[in-house]
């Protein structure tokens, strides 16, 4: 179709290219509003200690909805498992203990919903949000309402590893962050794994027909999901140095807008986890270029719409063009 | 012998009643909270900082008077708030504490209602006073602070302690947008500016309010424009508890910009110790809890009247962190 390669990888990235395009814009919008903010390291270091929070339970996201399915209890795996390695580091002050706990919980959640979705058939965003109230509600009674102070937790090794400075001044999280979305972007483009995942997500009849093992690979996105959510529990924690029980609770839109603003269509059967990281990073970045350029907070939601809409109608556009 | 056995009979008989009937059972017939029932809106959701203590204060209450409290959460939404009201005088309990949130003019009629059915009505946290003024004889009370006069006190209590000068710039992170609790925000935006300050107010979003672990990039990006910024006043708790975070990750050492913010937590006393946090002006919530059960009790028991008590004014700094932080880690401060 197209005689010259350059242009075909063009046109075969065109979903990566608007997305990255789009991240420029902003970059540049930001930087002509805000220069001494912008054109300064230290917001950037700032961006890499907080987006890994969101980003990586982004990640394990678009798993989910690229098989078909909504994960809406993330939340409160990301909480439940926040609690749990708090409890055990202030119990016993084992780091290993307190991660492998940590782990254990979230990949446990993931996948409870993965067995009530497939094995019971409850659509997925119904499960979820039955097991976000159950586990939110779980915590609670746990820790009575109360915060668990980790202020000790950021002079031990543990904090080096999972919210140092390395170099003083790239946050060990981005490093996190990054090391997961190569990993589960591998999986997902070079890994039978993620053709299963892809498949099921596009049609379940002939995935099923294809030999696909569908139940194990929606049970196995939901696991993943639980066991990436612990991972920004675990490193919430440390980089805060406190657990408290309204975690994960505001991580909600953020997450949904990171995946679809990265491109990962809403009806499973594809997704993009570079897209996703992008739309991390649009997210993670309005609200401290609204503020450096002086406008109010209000602003905050009004630009999060915009951008949203803004991208999916592009991919539509997109979608429809290819059709042609 | 017959002397014996009564005796013996006596000894027996006291023994009997000690076991069957233990001292605490026979005190707590006492309490004059006792068979009583009270509905009790906790504010917010379940497990944030402020709902919690007041919670704590309110079970403290109850354990003492012995009364039977069912807590209802309203996410700080005064719409829930009013349905939480009207379920809460279907079920007719003794007692109902709300947060004054919804106003005189929505709380009003559903309060008169709750009067008219025998049930005791008080507010906690923001103040009804047409309410108030008209059933305060039959128990009606209020329990906490002004939102204007406390953001005003802690406001002049910072400009004192900082030494700011006219034209000196501070930053002011608020939740304007709340219609009662708003007014805090505009208390401390008020004082500010009539000091002679270069006020930069900015809204707390709702991500951010939710999960204080957000509110990173917001003050990296405003420091960043911003270097000249003397003070921050927080208008939130969890965010106050969060400074020395947001500060170390925009590279600010410890007192170089004087901060102020609201309600204590244990992360809050970390970061005063610190350094990072200079003042905390604390609405004493526990009481907010405590005396709201107190209030109805006494004016159902014995038929008293609204009471009216601040439980505002407390400061606290590097002075006294040290007596109050372990009571913050057991949700009482």
């Amino acid at each position: 179709m197209y005689k010259r390669p350059f242009i075909a990888l063009m046109y075969h990235y065109k979903m990566q290219l608007a997305i990255s395009m789009l991240l420029c814009i902003m970059l540049v919008v930001f930087i002509l509003a805000s220069p001494d903010t912008f054109l300064s390291w230290s917001i950037y270091e700032s961006f890499l200690s907080t987006i890994p929070f969101f980003a990586i339970p982004a990640i394990g996201m678009t798993l989910v909805v690229v098989c078909g399915e909504m994960d809406m209890c993330f939340p409160s795996t990301i909480a439940m498992s926040g609690f749990v390695f708090s409890w055990l580091w202030t119990a016993t002050g084992n780091s290993a203990l307190s991660i492998i706990g940590a782990l254990v919980a979230g990949t446990a959640i993931g996948w409870t919903n993965g067995l009530i979705v497939v094995k019971i058939g409850v659509p997925s965003i119904i499960a979820t949000i039955g097991t976000q109230f159950f586990w939110r509600g779980l915590i609670m009674i746990l820790c009575s309402g109360l915060a668990i102070d980790l202020s000790g937790i950021q002079d031990s090794p543990l904090h080096h590893v999972f919210a140092g400075r390395l170099a003083g001044h790239i946050s060990s999280q981005a490093l996190w962050a990054i090391g997961i979305a190569v990993m589960v972007g591998f999986l997902l483009n070079r890994h039978v794994y993620g053709d299963a995942l892809r498949f099921t997500g596009d049609n379940t009849e002939t995935a099923l027909k294809m030999g696909v093992p569908v139940g194990l690979v929606r049970i196995s996105a939901f696991s993943l999901m639980g066991f990436f959510c612990a991972i920004s529990g675990i490193i919430a924690c440390i980089e805060m140095g406190s657990w408290w029980p309204t975690q994960g609770e505001g991580y909600l839109l953020l997450v949904f807008a990171s995946v679809f603003i990265g491109g990962t269509s809403v009806f499973g059967g594809e997704g993009s986890v570079y897209g996703t990281c992008v739309g991390a990073i649009i997210i993670g970045i309005v609200e401290a270029g609204i503020i450096s350029a002086g406008l109010s907070g209000f602003w905050t939601r009004t630009v999060y719409g915009i951008i949203i809409v803004v991208s999916a109608s592009l991919y539509v556009v997109m979608a429809k063009s290819g059709r042609r | 012998m017959r002397k014996f056995h009564v005796l013996a009979l006596r000894v027996i008989l006291f023994i009997s009643i000690v076991l069957l009937f233990p001292v605490g059972a026979i005190a707590q017939s006492t309490r004059s909270g006792q068979g009583m029932t009270i509905w009790f809106d906790a504010g917010g959701a379940p497990g944030e900082p402020f709902s919690t203590i007041v919670q704590k204060g309110a079970e403290a209450a109850m354990n003492d008077l012995g009364c039977k409290i069912n807590f209802m959460y309203s996410d700080w939404n005064p719409e829930t708030m009013l349905v939480n009201f009207k379920k809460a005088v279907a079920a007719t309990p003794d007692g109902i504490v709300v947060f004054g949130q919804p106003g005189d003019a929505a709380y009003g009629p559903l309060i008169d209602q709750a009067f008219a059915k025998g049930i005791v009505v008080t507010s906690i946290d923001t103040a009804l006073p047409q309410t108030l003024g008209k059933h305060k004889p039959d128990g009606f009370g209020f329990i906490g602070t002004d939102y204007t006069t406390q953001g005003r006190a802690l406001t002049q209590e910072a400009l004192k302690r900082s030494g700011l000068k006219k034209g000196d710039r501070v930053f002011v992170w608020g939740l304007k947008r709340l219609p009662e609790r708003g007014k805090r925000a505009l208390a401390i935006i008020d004082v500010l500016e009539k000091a002679g300050m270069v006020v930069d107010y900015f809204e707390i979003n709702q991500e951010v309010d939710k999960d204080s672990s957000l509110g990173i990039p917001v003050i990296a990006g405003y420091i960043g424009s911003n270097r000249d910024c003397r003070m921050m006043i927080v208008d939130h708790g969890a965010l106050t508890s969060q400074m020395g975070n947001f500060l170390k990750a925009a590279g600010i050492s410890p007192g170089a910009i004087y901060v102020a913010g609201f309600s204590l937590s244990p992360a809050t006393a970390t970061a005063i110790q610190n350094g990072y946090v200079s003042l905390v002006s604390e609405m004493q919530p526990y009481m907010l809890g405590y005396f709201s059960v107190v209030q109805i009790v006494m004016s159902k028991r014995y038929g008293f009247s609204g009471f009216e008590i601040d439980t505002g004014g407390g400061m606290i700094d590097k002075n006294n962190i040290i007596m109050v932080a372990p009571l913050a880690k057991q949700g009482i401060r």
